[in-house]
């Protein structure tokens, strides 16, 4: 018992130093010594635990900090045998081309078959290459999905192929072997390929496996005694079918929409296989969740909905509803599995550890049973709590318009309330979420505004159901389902803060240095923060400088503006003149600044036909003076 | 802090290197070397850390924010070179409230000095090993600041600049690898050298300028 303790909670570290080993194995010394002493009474044999102990190591995760990728952790493997033979690989979706060359010994097992996808990173490449003399490769409990290719075994021997789902489409062949390879490929379901099996040689056994709407399931050139047990439904060509065959029975999966290859009761493909299934030690099921390596868990359940129904119950309660899970092992006649429905009003996520409701199994995990899919939890008591007030600790100018607010956190608070204004703080209210510092921005500069803060407590159920077994054990339940979460009962709010005042004010850089660019409207305006000049200068930043010819005309004003500036500065009766030029770009510059998209459009647009008109009727002037010039000649 | 400003303005720092460097040159043994080798550019490259020569600068930014450096020369004879250099300071710092009568803010603060110097190094042979150097020349510092609220100031002050330092000739330490250099590269001498330059950029009573130690390294070619 001690001994199982420690390897379970060393796993990956204890493998990846040789420190480590040896600290875990000093601990386990001191374990085995006790044991010694109450139980063995054997100093050798403790030693060889020990020993056993310390040469032995068993997994590697990926990913992990060391393993990001399922190929460093197999590059590490073959590099330092000390890391052990496993790789045990989490749910998620890993594109890469793995290739194993050479390798000796290594298991390659995702934590949920229906959970842990395996894609081509190149689609040229595929997913997974085995060759170069490997020997004793299994690779177990993936979906194969993207990829021209799945595996491609080349003169490898010992590899086990098992509990896999491949569904690459059309154009993806999931299993090609050369003539010098050995393998088993067992309990797998092949289901939309172009070639499930394509196989070359003459030692590659084929068992327990579904073939469901591929191309072609197994190729000719496959000897048939290598092939039994396989179930085989809706392929163009079945190939080499092999003996204790069942060819043209739906295999009546779950839901393949959702990759959910369970069988549904009353499949062909339940209790025909070779072997026993892990799960029961019943005759093996054919497909990924049949046999000796099948993972244990059922789908995870679908579509879950909360609503609230106090107005229904009469007390706070909650109407869960979900889709049924049609795997066999759930809805089985005889011996069904269930279903298990999680909440808790204090936390997301796991674990889920609800304990209010008051009516019928009170504490979470509601075991609901089978056949069900809805449930009330009723009777519930919403935490009615009214947080403390926040303090506010900080209000900075940190910038032009704008006062950061700073409070300290409340205990409870699932959100904090900003007030502020001008006369009276609660001109203006902003639900900031749960953070404890806001920005406030678009205030005017220069003056008081007054602050405060409140916190906020809204009561939150979330919610989460699994399915499991029918051998209902706990390691035999599905993953949680997407959580769902619901407000009950009103938000509560504390008292304020105390009120702070804040003065939102531009920064001042020091040393004041002047900005020199818009010389020439510095000098005809007078001086440099005209409000005038401050437009044009914003004009500059944000229509000029942002491409390559505002950016050229820039630094050609740059270059001779100064000398137009000291002109000006030197002769001041051109002011009166150069404000006048200017003013059509403050103009234009000011409707850019200030005035919606579309009534700069519809400005611009008639400042144009205004000039257009105005042209037109110029010309026509000119044309009727010079008739008439030629009728009066 | 601030006497070390001073000690640059008064060009104390100045003497002490120089003679510093004399002293360190007089027992250097000096090997000859084919005058075809004689380099006519030189390419440098430097860091230090400076010394704002505004007094209350600490109250704002990092009291000494990190100054690179990159410079050119031309050896209008061997001793004696005219040299462009280009340098970079960035500093995140705080501004004034005016209205509030205090300090706060974010303000962002890029200082870039040219420098176009002369420069006159105490080299006697090729293969000196310690070269002490003093220079000088015209400075212009363009400035940026930008505040929190995307308010920017651009502009320059004109000004000058004092450096001296003292430069290690590497190749004596490896005399295969600069070589190498030579022949590969063009490399003729590479100086590991240290450098102290005060620049003063004033402009309505509002000195760019400060103080400045770098350590770089120099490639003759």
């Amino acid at each position: 018992m001690l001994i199982k303790i420690e390897l379970a909670e060393s796993s990956e570290e204890a493998c990846n130093s040789m420190t480590s080993v040896y600290t875990h194995a000093f601990t386990l010394t001191l374990y085995l010594g006790m044991i010694y002493m109450v139980y063995i009474r054997s100093f050798f044999l403790s030693v060889a635990l020990v020993m056993t102990f310390v040469s032995h190591c068993w997994a590697v995760s990926v990913p992990s900090d060391k393993y990001r990728t399922i190929q460093a952790a197999i590059t590490a493997l073959e590099n330092n045998s000390i890391l052990g033979d496993t790789i045990n690989v989490a749910r998620g979706e890993y594109s890469e081309n793995l290739v194993l060359s050479g390798a000796a010994t290594i298991v390659i097992v995702g934590d949920e078959t229906a959970a842990t996808f395996l894609d081509a990173k190149d689609r040229s490449k595929p997913i997974l290459s085995i060759s170069n003399a490997s020997s004793n490769v299994t690779v177990r409990n993936f979906t194969f999905r993207t990829g021209n290719r799945g595996i491609v075994l080349i003169n490898s021997s010992g590899v086990i192929i098992a509990s896999n789902i491949f569904r690459l489409g059309n154009n993806g062949d999931a299993i090609s072997s050369d003539a010098f390879t050995d393998a088993n490929i067992i309990n797998n379901t092949f289901y939309d390929n172009n070639r499930a099996v394509d196989q070359g040689g003459e030692t590659t056994e084929i068992t327990n496996n579904i073939f469901n709407n591929n191309n072609v399931a197994i190729s000719p050139n496959t000897l048939t005694e290598a092939v039994s047990y396989n179930c085989f439904n809706d392929n163009n060509d079945n190939g080499v079918t092999g003996t204790q065959v069942i060819i043209n029975r739906n295999p009546l999966f779950v839901n393949i929409s959702l990759n959910d290859f369970h069988l549904k009761e009353n499949s062909p493909c339940i209790d025909e296989g070779s072997g026993t299934d892990i799960i029961d030690s019943s005759t093996a099921d054919m497909g990924a969740y049949g046999g000796d390596y099948a993972d244990v868990f059922p789908f995870k359940v679908q579509n879950v909905a909360v609503s609230d129904v106090l107005a229904n119950v009469g007390t706070p309660a909650i109407s869960v509803t979900w889709s049924a899970n049609e795997s066999y092992r759930v809805t089985h006649t005889t011996s069904p599995g269930g279903y298990k429905l999680y909440y808790d009003s204090d936390q997301s996520g796991p674990p889920y550890k609800g304990e209010d409701a008051s009516v019928g199994t009170l504490f979470s995990p509601i075991d609901v049973g089978s056949d069900v899919t809805s449930y009330t939890i009723s009777g519930l008591t919403p935490p009615n709590i009214i947080p403390a007030a926040p303090t506010i600790s900080n209000v900075i100018p940190s910038k032009s318009q704008t006062l950061d607010v700073y409070w300290g956190s409340v205990a409870s608070a699932t959100g904090y309330r900003l007030y502020y204004g001008v006369n009276d703080h609660n001109e203006n209210q902003i639900d900031v979420g749960t953070v404890t510092n806001y920005s406030l921005s678009g205030l005017t500069n220069g003056v008081i505004y007054n602050i405060a803060v409140s916190a906020l407590h809204q009561a939150t159920y979330y919610l989460s159901v699994t399915a499991y077994g029918n051998t209902a054990t706990s390691s035999l339940e599905s993953g949680y389902s997407d959580e769902r979460s619901l407000d009950m009962g009103s938000e509560k709010e504390s008292v304020l803060s105390a009120i702070l005042p804040g003065i939102p004010e531009a920064v001042v850089p020091f040393p004041l240095l002047p900005d020199e660019g818009c010389f020439i409207a510095t000098a005809a305006f007078g001086y440099y923060d005209a409000p005038q000049v401050q437009l044009l200068r914003d004009f500059r930043d944000h229509y000029l400088l942002s491409h390559s010819p505002g950016r050229w005309f820039v630094k050609q004003y740059y270059i001779y503006g100064p000398k137009a500036a000291r002109y000006i500065e030197r002769h001041p009766e051109w002011k009166s003149a150069v404000r006048l030029v200017l003013l059509p770009l403050i103009a234009m510059a000011w409707v850019l600044f200030n005035v919606l998209w579309l009534a700069q459009v519809v400005v611009i647009s008639g400042g144009i036909m205004f000039g257009v008109l105005y042209l037109r009727r110029k010309r026509r002037k000119l044309a009727a003076s010079s008739h008439a010039r030629e009728i009066f000649s | 802090m601030i006497g070390f400003s001073r000690a640059y303005a008064n060009g104390k720092v100045m003497l002490v290197t120089l003679l510093s460097s004399v002293c360190l040159l007089l027992p250097v043994a000096s090997l000859a070397k084919d005058e075809s080798t004689t380099p006519h550019w030189s390419f440098e490259l430097k860091i230090g850390k400076f010394e704002s020569a505004l007094e209350d600068w600490d109250t704002y930014y990092d009291e000494t924010p990190s100054l690179l450096k990159v410079g050119w020369s031309y050896k209008i004879f061997r001793p004696l070179e005219i040299g462009l250099s280009l340098g970079r300071m960035t500093t995140n710092g705080i501004g004034n409230l005016p209205i509030q009568g205090s300090i706060g803010g974010d303000v962002d603060f890029t200082l870039v000095p040219v420098n176009i110097s002369l420069l006159y190094r105490f080299v006697f042979h090729e293969n000196q090993l310690l070269v002490p150097y003093v220079g000088g020349g015209w400075t212009r510092v363009y400035y940026r600041q930008e505040t929190g609220g995307g308010n920017k100031f651009e502009g320059s002050h004109d000004g000058h600049h004092i450096k001296s330092g003292i430069q290690i000739l590497l190749d004596s330490f490896d005399k295969r690898s600069a070589r190498n250099l030579q022949q590969k590269v063009g490399i003729k001498n590479t100086y590991l050298f240290l450098e102290a330059q005060s620049i003063e950029a004033k402009k309505s009573g509002i000195d760019l300028g400060g103080g400045s130690i770098f350590l770089g390294l120099l490639m003759e070619y």
